[in-house]
């Protein structure tokens, strides 16, 4: 989403004949921005959480707390990137479609090579969200399975 | 319905919620509270009564949710505004007296968020009944795995809604999407009420999703 930028002529209203180079990017919407902040905090989050289960795997001392606080923490993001995923699909939706009850113009026929990174960013996130409840499921089955011991 | 009787309202449905279920009746004298004390004791030598403690957490927060989310996806359902804006075609001529209507369901945005309330408050009444119905044996698995899809759809609606909600109150110029909340005022304050709602019920999913995971820490091999 943030290497996406597409450059494209459009004709300034009131001169006829005159063309101005318009640029689209992510930092255009306050929408995309937050699906970039909210993706970059759930990375580190999984970065930093990747390296303290490495390191539970090595030296397995408090296991059971560290796995219980994983699995907090994996709620929590799960939530943020539901959100991001809604947001930038929800504004990317309309820039495909347009609006004509509120007079939005659709943007993607213009931009066409921009709107296809943004709905790939945005399945991808997608598939991350779907990733998460993954772990959490498994998190839960290994509590699970150790309760019957 | 405009903004503040809207707000009265939820606040009435959380106050009631809140009476019921936290008032105290007929105190007990110290000779029953004894008893209780010893049935208590000889209730947890045969079963973890912790759990009933949990169990009624449990209950509370998906009432919660179902009143949330049911008064989130009323207040969307009902969102409708007309106002009469003039229009200036020509210098000399009067200016023209259009009508325009305001809907939730012109937004998709907002087709979505009141799906996605009404998916939740359906699956709130449904996990509510399943769950006082089969006291002993819950499947406990199968709840975990719907709170959290429910969760997640619920949050990407709230998302989706402030993302389309920002745009329609502040515009976004390099699109030359334009502003619409000056004109429709009681429209968007009762959208943004509707999406506080469903943002309280959000929480209150997440939470449910918590509650089980410490119910399930507690109960495992520490």
């Amino acid at each position: 989403m943030s290497t996406a930028k597409q450059t494209e002529l459009a004709s300034v209203p009131g001169v006829p004949g005159a063309r101005v180079s318009l640029a689209a990017k992510f930092n255009h919407s306050p929408a995309f921005i937050y699906f970039v902040a909210a993706l970059c905090v759930v990375g580190l989050y999984s970065i930093i959480t990747t390296l303290a289960s490495i390191s539970v795997i090595l030296k397995p001392n408090h296991r059971t707390i560290f796995s219980f606080f994983f699995v907090l923490g994996d709620v929590v993001m799960l939530g943020l990137t539901a959100s991001a995923t809604g947001t930038a699909g929800g504004v990317a939706y309309i820039g495909l479609k347009g609006n004509s009850h509120v007079g939005w113009v659709k943007v993607c026929n213009v931009y066409d090579t921009f709107c296809k990174h943004i709905g790939s960013a945005v399945a991808i996130s997608l598939f991350a969200a779907v990733v998460l409840i993954a772990l959490i499921l498994l998190s839960v089955f290994s509590f699970h399975t150790k309760i019957r011991k | 319905m405009p903004f503040i009787q809207s707000t009265q309202l939820s606040v009435t449905f959380l106050y009631f919620f809140f009476f019921f279920f936290f008032i105290h009746t007929n105190p007990k004298t110290r000779a029953e509270r004894r008893m209780d004390v010893v049935k208590d004791v000889k209730n947890m030598v045969k079963d973890e009564s912790p759990r009933r403690g949990r169990s009624r957490a449990d209950f509370a927060v998906r009432v919660l949710g179902f009143v949330v989310t049911l008064v989130g996806a009323v207040l969307v359902g009902i969102d409708k505004e007309t106002t009469t804006v003039s229009v200036r075609l020509v210098e000399t001529l009067p200016p023209l007296h259009v009508s325009v209507t305001a809907k939730w369901h012109y937004m998709s945005a907002f087709v979505y968020l009141m799906v996605s309330n009404a998916i939740a408050c359906s699956y709130a009444a449904a996990s509510l009944a399943y769950s006082s119905i089969n006291k002993n044996k819950i499947n406990a698995f199968a709840l975990i795995i719907l709170d959290l899809i429910i969760t997640s759809m619920m949050f990407s609606a709230v998302g989706a809604a402030i993302g389309v909600g920002l745009i329609g109150r502040s515009g976004n110029s390099h699109v030359k999407w334009n502003k619409v909340c000056y004109v429709f005022g009681s429209f968007c304050h009762q959208m943004t009420a509707a999406i506080v709602m469903s943002l309280l019920g959000c929480f209150a999913f997440l939470g449910l999703v918590l509650l089980s995971l410490l119910k399930l820490y507690k109960t495992s091999s520490a």
